[in-house]
């Protein structure tokens, strides 16, 4: 039998059980759409966080307290890590060669004042070489960034500036933090980013100034130090650094009290996180498609039962096994095929909806120039495959069933 | 095997396994079916006259013996050489018509040529040259369910000749119709005969009155065969 009979033959059959074979499809539709929302939105964050990643600047290195990730993270919610870092590794640091600029960076959190409007902020603590490490990314709005020496002075974030008080700050503008005033300075254009920089958000003192708000940070006790570097040898000027750090604080690789990470050790960390979450969703979105996919087995199981006189005929006026088996696979990958070709649509549809929603959370769908869901050519290619590959598997055993029956038995089925 | 039969059983035994009890349908079955003649096969209801139509028509298998088309050993040939031979050398006529119900009249007389693979203007030129030999022209692009059961069984017949089989095998073709009906379908199937040899299963002996060569079965077993026609009927 020619393809083209089979596939009219097919055609035949499923337009003539249209709602079954409509509820079949739905059923890949909404695997299909669900793996394509999933896979657009998580190929799409992966390639934000890239970006932003990739903002940071691929010439920088960090030196955090503590010698784990999870000390790392204490740290980062204000807690002591052990290992302190002083202006004495910042020496050492800036002494490593390759080594262009280093900055120290000591947080805390503050309530400030403008006017009478009250809001906590970031208070990042600082010294004028840090514009200097994020040249890359970091820019003025109006005014200057910190100088050597300055006191109650403030830098802000554009956030901070523009859209948290009821009324705009600007250069030369008062500001209260605590129960101190700071004359604003300078303000950051958006460093942008999903859900907004920390930057953005944040208000920048001198050291002296900012370990008043900063907990157990300090000038003894650095957040961190960001370090702009050769971009050519990011890993190996990292890696002098650990070395040169171990050295002067006498610890050995098994004690280490501090972490050196470079851009890429942090995308890929960040990845491997990404890639889990997104695995885990991958899973979920299988899990829709194999439940379609026993819906076109079952289907297609009714046909065969039903059509077992028809098989019968068939057979009787030289239709051959396999003949009979192509009928029905054809007929399940047509299933899968319609609803791939829907499911994409659709899930094209949901992850724009994702894509919206998103906007009005984070202010724009677009993070730094990066839509937050990307859908591939690859990712409809595969779908679709994969959806015709999930409706011939399905096909297959209700196929052989049909193939299977002896001509005499089909023909007496009533 | 002699050059005027058109089909030679030898020893057929057919046994079916129903929930553990053996049934033997057929018990050593010996008969030849002569070349360009009406064979009628006849016997009471039971007898084993449908399992013997599914045999020779290599539908079923038998437990045991041979069926001879022509010159070819049936019992040799794989299911696709067996499928292969119903397409080519056989053509089927069934009492319930068996048509295609989502097919028109006219598809369902190209069948056969569809499955083996032949173009659709020429299985259609065909078809429609077949429908207009059995009368229904005019009803080419109904449906089973539009036809009338005469004329569904034409469309049967039509379907059967359409890749010029050797052997026509009817079960109890006119068993559906009318007497009316049942007569035309009756000549249709007799003036099949210059081109082809017609088996016709069937209990009714007015039908078997229109056969040349008559084979009788008892409890699955030859009670006449061949030569006895007259004292039979």
């Amino acid at each position: 039998m020619r393809f083209k009979d089979s596939l009219k033959f097919a055609l035949h059959n499923l337009t003539t059980r249209g709602l079954r074979s409509w509820l079949t499809i739905i059923g890949v539709i909404m695997g299909v759409a669900a793996i394509v929302a999933i896979v657009s939105v998580g190929q799409g964050m992966q390639q934000v966080i890239s970006s932003q990643l990739g903002a940071l600047g691929s010439d920088q290195v960090y030196v955090l307290p503590g010698g784990s990730i999870s000390s790392n993270i204490m740290s980062g919610l204000g807690a002591k890590a052990p290992g302190e870092l002083t202006d004495k590794d910042l020496k050492v640091i800036e002494s490593v060669e390759g080594v262009i600029v280093a900055a120290p960076d000591i947080i805390g959190m503050e309530t400030v004042s403008f006017m009478g409007d009250s809001n906590k902020f970031y208070i990042w603590g600082t010294n004028e070489q840090w514009v200097k490490v994020r040249e890359a990314s970091v820019s003025m709005e109006s005014g200057r960034f910190l100088s050597e020496g300055d006191r109650g002075v403030a830098v802000l974030g554009y956030e901070a500036a523009k859209e948290t008080f009821d009324k705009e700050v600007s250069l030369g503008s008062q500001i209260k933090i605590g129960n101190e005033s700071y004359k604003v300075i300078g303000i950051m254009n958006s460093i942008g980013g999903l859900g907004g920089a920390q930057e953005d958000k944040a208000v920048f003192l001198s050291l002296e100034d900012a370990e008043k708000y900063s907990g157990v940070f300090g000038i003894d006790n650095y957040y961190a130090i960001e370090i702009k570097v050769e971009q050519e040898r990011v890993e190996e000027i990292a890696e002098k650094i650990k070395e040169k750090l171990m050295n002067a604080r006498h610890v050995t690789e098994d004690k280490i009290d501090f972490s050196v990470y470079t851009p890429k050790m942090i995308v890929s960390v960040v990845s491997s996180v990404l890639t889990t979450i997104n695995l885990f969703l991958y899973g979920i979105a299988a899990i829709s498609l194999i439940v379609g996919a026993v819906g076109i087995a079952n289907t297609m199981f009714t046909s065969v039962t039903e059509r077992t006189r028809q098989i019968g005929i068939l057979k009787a006026l030289g239709m051959t096994n396999k003949d009979v088996m192509n009928l029905f696979l054809v007929e399940s990958a047509l299933i899968g095929l319609v609803g791939g070709i829907l499911g994409i649509f659709f899930g094209f549809l949901i992850s724009g909806i994702i894509g919206q929603v998103a906007s009005v959370f984070l202010a724009s769908s677009r993070v730094g120039g990066v839509s937050m869901v990307y859908v591939s050519p690859e990712l409809i290619l595969f779908s679709l495959a994969f959806s015709v590959v999930i409706g011939i598997i399905s096909g297959i055993f209700p196929a052989r069933r049909a193939a299977s029956l002896e001509p005499v038995e089909a023909l007496r089925y009533e | 095997m002699k050059k005027n039969i058109a089909l030679y059983a030898e020893n057929l035994t057919k046994i079916y396994n129903l929930e553990g009890v053996k049934v033997r349908a057929l018990d050593g079955v010996t008969f030849s079916i002569p070349k360009n003649q009406v064979t009628a096969i006849i016997g009471p209801s039971g007898s084993g006259k449908s399992t013997l139509l599914h045999l020779i028509g290599c539908l079923d298998k038998p437990t045991s013996g041979k069926i001879y088309i022509g010159s070819t050993d049936t019992s040799k040939l794989t299911d696709k050489e067996l499928a292969k031979l119903r397409n080519e050398k056989i053509g089927f006529v069934f009492q319930f018509f068996n048509l295609h119900p989502l097919l028109t009249a006219v598809e369902n007389v190209e069948l056969p040529e569809t499955i083996k693979g032949v173009g659709e203007e020429q299985r259609r030129e065909k078809a429609l040259k077949l429908l207009k030999q059995v009368g229904l022209e005019e009803r080419a692009f109904h449906y089973p369910n539009q036809l009338s059961g005469g004329e569904q069984q034409r469309t049967a017949i039509a379907r059967a000749l359409i890749n010029n089989p050797e052997i026509i095998l009817a079960d109890e073709p006119t068993g559906n119709l009318d007497t009316k009906s049942g007569h035309e379908i009756m000549q249709l199937l007799i003036n099949l005969k210059k081109n082809a040899t017609v088996v016709v299963v069937t209990h009714d002996l007015d039908i078997a009155r229109h056969a040349e060569h008559i084979v009788r079965l008892r409890d699955g077993k030859i009670e006449y065969a061949d030569g006895f026609k007259k004292k039979l009927l």
